[in-house]
């Protein structure tokens, strides 16, 4: 217990602060935040879990994990809960329900870092079998439909092969995105393409799709340097920006705490993404190194994409928040990347199994 | 040598830097939009996202007759509403006792309405002065008053089939109120009710208002007591003879002007009662006219130089083309003339004399005296009739043409033709508006006699127009006198296409188109009658309703004899 970093566990209590404050706000009950308070509460549970257990344990599981991963996708598909439209949640007896595209996350994580760490596999046979794990998830994800987190699929695939493979893999799959790019933007449902010409032009359909992102841009901008507090965030508490609770909740935050508290906000994932970068740094453990990048592409990925679309500056894809959006599969997901995190630091000084 | 440790610094230091830009840029953003330029830049997206405004619906532009005589006007009225569930004992006491006497309703309808538990509607069409009698009441909860405004149309089913309807949400169903809709509807105006980033507590104060435009106002060339009589009396004549349906056209010959435009069966502009059912036939209809469109053939062979004044014919009571035979309705002998031959409608004579004009000229001819092509008229919907095929016409087709089968026209193509022979050959295109003025009284649109061409010369013009007048005051169709003047005009009794293919004997559509007077052509008149249970000819029906008419005219526009 003692090897955690307390900076992880200040930054992870400051981010739950937050994310508590504006499901208050916003709901105006204690209903949402005491629900996320229990997720938060299993989250650091298992983070000090996770950290506690040499991660090299989870080579051994690495493809039990993808497995399991690809069967809940497969099983949400069929027997899924549809949600606005998009179906990305199955009901576990009828207590909670949970979304495994968001484990999926993890599970990739842990098995490219594993297929990458493997010794006795040259680099085409390592980027194949990546490039098909990845393909298979974010295929299953892409069709609940849920863009957003095929995204960060993606990412996290995009960051293993810079860090894991000669650079001419790199310039392989950026080129070959964008020979696919007039294929892949016909797979998108109208309302995606919509969202990315509204990013272009906010003004091109104001009381329709540009909506969201207005209203974001107002309630961001109506906190102005430090916030209108808890009572006075009249904008939130009205429910003038949709969806608030978890893909647009960066705009609560933007209003409640102002323009001083959205960037301590800013700061602490900076922080948070710094300490990835560390762990990544610390070892010389392959294994290590994949899982610490991995967390790092995830949580930079829907930080740039969560608060860029909030403030304008991304186009709109349903990504939460990491630790500060409502839900409980997406929270404690984010708990298992940082008790990763944490566990490749602790362990950094075992012996390595791989040089 | 670079070594593999090395070159994976490298990228983390790419990917630090990348992550350095991404932050970078989200903290200028935040400081543009929550420090420096925020007024200025959510002042400019907030106008644009209110999510409230109210519409002020414009009033719609009113149709008035060529004498200023409403036909169509929109009116304010107030909507009554009365919430008894918030009244108190002694208000619904006072509004049983007064609502009776300011409405004109019975009392018992009111104290029925006051057991009811929510809003009901009392009464949608109060004047001002009703309106304000019921404030004076002093009942502020529970009774809503607002504003509404109506549509009236003040000679109602006389007229519809022209004027037309406006639906539930105010715009044109039919007639001049769907061709005109974009003239008559105006411009609506709105209450912004929005909350800028200054003051974003207050969803739906009011910004600013933009006050409605009221639609243009139209001024027909309808005369609305032309209209009524010519209604009236169509409506008696169809009736008497017990048929299906009928039209009246009045036409100024000089102008193109349409007068009036009477339609059996017509519908109630409000109700919409027999909506579905009712055209206007002038010119949403297409029909085989027979022998009315002799005066056509003759002025196209007098054009052609293929027939004289003082032609010799002889009517053996049928006359064989190709294998056909066709029958004349009449065995007439030897005929000198046009006159003759257009007085017994002589059916062999106009075969042989199409047959020697000519499948070119014939068909020529019809061109021009505008069949097979709208006529322009404002009215929506117009039929275009039918032409054959040029170049399937043969002798057969030209000898049924020439009597009119085999030809569709509109009653408008019809009487339109006729006004060219009145005019001196002189085609003009109809019109039925007169004027269009804006809501501050500009006039946007003023009628102009358009002449669309000279369709025969002032001579053959002259010489059909003799013929036409010995039709009825030779003794042809003695029916349609008018005692005091000399007119012209000529019958036609046409046979209905059968569904089946063939012509029925016993389903016959009869028309009459008429010309006041010989000396001054200025009006024509189209009376169109659509099947009776038993056969008769044109003569027995139409011709004495063109003489009501006539003599009605005579008097009312003091044409002199």
């Amino acid at each position: 217990m003692r090897r955690v970093p307390l900076s992880a566990i200040f930054i992870l209590t400051t981010l739950s602060i937050y994310s508590l404050v504006s499901l208050y706000v916003l709901s105006g009950r204690i209903i949402y935040a005491s629900k996320e308070l229990t997720y938060i509460l299993i989250g650091f549970f298992i983070t000090y879990f996770i950290a506690h257990y040499d991660f090299r344990i989870l080579k051994n599981f690495a493809f039990f994990i993808y497995g399991l991963t690809v069967i809940s996708l497969i099983a949400v598909i069929v027997l899924g809960i549809t949600v606005y439209s998009s179906k990305r949640w199955i009901n576990i007896w009828d207590m909670f329900s949970l979304q495994p595209s968001e484990f999926a996350k993890i599970a990739l994580i842990i098995v490219l870092a594993f297929v990458f760490s493997e010794d006795h596999s040259n680099n085409l046979k390592k980027f194949a079998l990546a490039t098909l794990l990845t393909v298979i998830i974010a295929g299953l994800i892409f069709i609940q439909p849920d863009l957003g987190s095929a995204l960060v699929i993606g990412f996290i695939y995009l960051v293993f092969v810079v860090f894991s493979l000669p650079l001419k893999y790199t310039v392989l799959v950026l080129s070959s995105v964008v020979a696919m790019l007039p294929f892949l933007v016909k797979l998108l449902k109208p309302y995606q393409l919509e969202r990315f010409l509204v990013f272009l032009n906010p003004q091109r359909d104001p009381l329709g799709s540009g909506y969201n992102v207005i209203q974001s841009i107002i309630a961001v901008g109506s906190g102005r340097l430090y916030g209108k507090g808890i009572a006075g965030s009249t904008m939130t508490r009205l429910n003038f920006v949709p969806v608030q609770y978890s893909d647009f909740i960066f705009s609560a935050i933007g209003e409640i705490f102002g323009f001083v508290g959205s960037l301590l906000l800013i700061v602490l994932f900076g922080t948070l993404l710094f300490s990835a970068i560390n762990s990544y740094r610390s070892t010389n453990n392959v294994f290590g190194r994949g899982l610490a990048i991995g967390v790092f592409a995830m949580l930079f990925f829907q930080v740039m994409v969560n608060v860029g679309m909030c403030i304008g500056v991304m186009p709109v894809t349903g990504i939460p928040l990491p630790f500060v959006s409502y839900g409980g599969s997406s929270t404690i997901t984010n708990f298992i990347a940082i008790g990763l995190m944490i566990n490749v630091f602790i362990y950094k000084d075992e012996i390595n199994l791989v040089i | 040598m670079e070594t593999k440790e090395d070159s994976f610094l490298v990228r983390l230091a790419i990917v630090f830097y990348v992550v350095i830009f991404v932050f970078l840029m989200i903290f200028l953003r935040l400081v543009f939009i929550q420090v420096i330029n925020r007024n200025n830049y959510l002042m400019g997206l907030s106008p644009q996202i209110d999510t409230e405004y109210n519409t002020i619906k414009a009033e719609r532009g009113d149709i008035f007759d060529v004498n200023g005589e409403p036909l169509a006007v929109s009116s304010t009225f107030f909507q009554l509403d009365v919430n008894p569930y918030l009244l108190s004992a002694s208000e619904k006491e006072k509004l049983i006792k007064f609502l009776p006497q300011i409405l004109n309703t019975p009392k018992t309808t009111i104290q029925q309405l006051m057991l009811q538990k929510d809003y009901v509607m009392v009464n949608s069409s109060l004047n001002a002065t009703q309106k304000q009698k019921i404030e004076e009441l002093n009942i502020t909860n529970g009774i809503s008053l607002s504003r509404t405004v109506k549509r009236t149309y003040p000679l109602g089913n006389k007229i519809s089939t022209v004027i037309g309807a406006v639906g539930l949400n105010g715009t044109g169903l039919a007639g001049l109120e769907y061709s005109l809709d974009s003239y008559l509807s105006g411009k609506n105006g709105r209450v912004f009710k929005d909350f800028t980033s200054t003051k974003p507590l207050m969803p739906g104060e009011v910004s600013f208002s933009v006050d409605p435009v009221k639609g243009n106002t139209v001024k027909l060339t309808i005369d609305a007591n032309i209209q009524s009589t010519i209604q009236r009396l169509l409506e008696e004549k169809i009736k008497e003879v017990q048929a299906k349906k009928g039209l009246v056209i009045v036409m100024n010959t000089k102008t193109g002007e349409i007068l009036g435009l009477a339609n059996f069966p017509s519908y109630d502009p409000i109700a919409l009662t027999g909506f579905s059912s009712a055209i206007d036939m002038a010119v949403n209809w297409n029909y085989e006219p027979g022998s009315v469109i002799k005066p056509i053939v003759a002025a196209a062979a007098l054009e052609a130089g293929t027939l004289r004044t003082d032609e010799d014919f002889y009517c053996s009571g049928s006359v064989k083309v190709k294998d056909r035979v066709i029958s004349c309705w009449q065995k007439h002998g030897a005929e000198h003339g046009l006159n003759t031959i257009m007085m017994n409608s002589c059916d062999v004579a106009f075969v042989q004399t199409g047959l020697k004009l000519g499948k070119e000229n014939l068909f020529n001819s019809f061109k021009r005296f505008g069949f097979g092509e709208a006529t322009g008229i404002e009215l929506p919907g117009e039929e275009k009739g039918i032409l054959p095929d040029f170049k399937n016409i043969g002798d057969v087709e030209i000898a049924n043409m020439s009597f009119g089968q085999g030809i569709a026209v509109t009653p408008l193509q019809l009487i339109s033709a006729f006004q060219a022979i009145a005019n001196k050959g002189v085609q003009v295109k109809p019109t039925i508006i007169k004027e269009i003025t804006d809501a501050s009284g500009n006039v946007i649109f003023q009628s102009k006699t358009i002449i669309k061409q000279a369709v025969i010369s002032e001579d053959t013009a002259l010489k059909v127009m003799d013929s036409l007048k010995a039709v009825v005051e030779g003794g042809g169709v003695p029916q349609a006198k008018i005692p005091g003047y000399e007119v012209a005009g000529k019958t036609g009794t046409a046979q209905k296409v059968l569904p089946s293919g063939g012509y029925s004997n016993q389903k016959l559509i009869y028309s009459f188109c008429g010309i006041l007077t010989v000396n001054d052509p200025q009006i024509a008149v189209l009376i169109v009658i659509d099947e009776t249970p038993t056969p008769t000819y044109s003569l027995n029906i139409t011709a004495p309703l063109f003489k009501e008419i006539g003599e009605f005219l005579v008097r009312y526009l003091r044409i002199s004899k």
